[in-house]
């Protein structure tokens, strides 16, 4: 079983469903959980629908983030904050194909910190 | 400051939110993605609403609810930079002694290190950051705080934005003044207005 699960953050709904279920393509066994927009489905990140999300995965599970613009990183990390039990990290690389690599990794039994490294490394290789 | 001024302040920062809803919005679009006005007009009237909850709080957890709830309500950058503000202030008002120095610049360096943003940067944080200061030298002297709260978000005109998507707009960012500082500018300037009323 992957120790580590994906959180897809986005400030569309659609788009952070959209990118879960082309991400899942990459295994199907890595759970992926997505939110995005607001609670009336306007653009923005609500930290309260992430809270909510990230109820649902079970305490033990190490969570990696990928966002997509700025101020949804600002509340991963208030996200963070507000869970100080949990291990969770935040990455920097892009939703989509940092995204698809983290879920490969996740699904080869990975650690968070190498999940991470290979998401962010594959991005950096690609430009 | 008692927990029914609380309440004026956000009735007078909302109303002056939503006068100039359209401005904000279109500081935004020059500089950013043009959402700032409804952003902060659904922020604070969330705010407004919830009033009525929280009548048997006191000033400390009213403030610190009203942090809450803008980090949920906002949407963009500003809920979690405005939230921070709040709750850090709302900590301050647990003992009442000095809160304004004291919660005012914990605001301001919540919103700092919130936004990995240093004063110059052409944020919000060029008003809280002098408001702060001046709260800390001279005590509450409201005419200085709208002083400084003015003169601070005039001053982002001047300044390149360093953060956000205005930072993409490099040198052709100055001439603007930044969204983030003008709502400020606003939630200071209703600030004084709650704190003055009934004086001259």
């Amino acid at each position: 079983m992957p120790s580590v699960s994906i959180f897809l953050i986005s400030h569309v709904r659609e788009l952070a469903l959209g990118a879960k279920r082309l991400l899942q393509q990459g295994n199907d066994q890595v759970t992926i959980i997505a939110t995005g927009g607001l609670e009336d489905g306007e653009i923005g990140t609500s930290v309260d629908q992430m809270q909510r999300a990230l109820d649902e995965l079970p305490q033990e599970d190490e969570v990696l983030i990928f966002y997509d613009i700025g101020s949804a990183k600002m509340n991963a990390e208030m996200l963070i904050e507000m869970n100080p039990d949990r291990t969770i990290a935040i990455t920097d690389a892009p939703l989509i194909e940092g995204g698809y690599v983290a879920v490969m990794m996740a699904g080869f039994g990975d650690d968070l910190d190498t999940v991470r490294q290979k998401a962010e490394s594959s991005y950096h290789k690609s430009r | 400051m008692n927990s029914h001024q609380v309440q004026q302040w956000m009735e007078t920062t909302l109303s002056l939110i939503k006068e100039n809803e359209t401005t904000l919005s279109e500081l935004d679009q020059t500089i950013g993605d043009g959402d700032h006005g409804v952003n902060m007009v659904r922020g604070f009237q969330a705010v407004v609403d919830e009033f009525p909850n929280w009548e048997q709080e006191n000033t400390s957890a009213v403030m610190q609810k009203i942090g809450t709830t803008l980090v949920s309500k906002v949407g963009g950058a500003s809920g979690p930079l405005f939230g921070t503000g709040f709750m850090r202030l709302g900590a301050a008002f647990k003992s009442e002694e000095g809160a304004w120095a004291d919660g005012l610049t914990k605001a301001a360096e919540g919103i700092a290190q919130r936004g990995k943003v240093s004063v110059g940067d052409a944020t919000l944080l060029d008003v809280w950051d002098p408001v702060a200061k001046v709260v800390q030298a001279k005590g509450t002297d409201w005419a200085e705080v709208e002083r400084a709260a003015q003169d601070g978000m005039n001053g982002t005109k001047q300044l390149e934005t360093k953060r956000g998507r205005g930072a993409l707009l490099k040198e052709r960012s100055i001439g603007h003044l930044d969204p983030g500082a003008v709502s400020s500018y606003y939630l200071f300037h209703a600030l004084v207005q709650t704190m003055t009323k009934g004086e001259n």
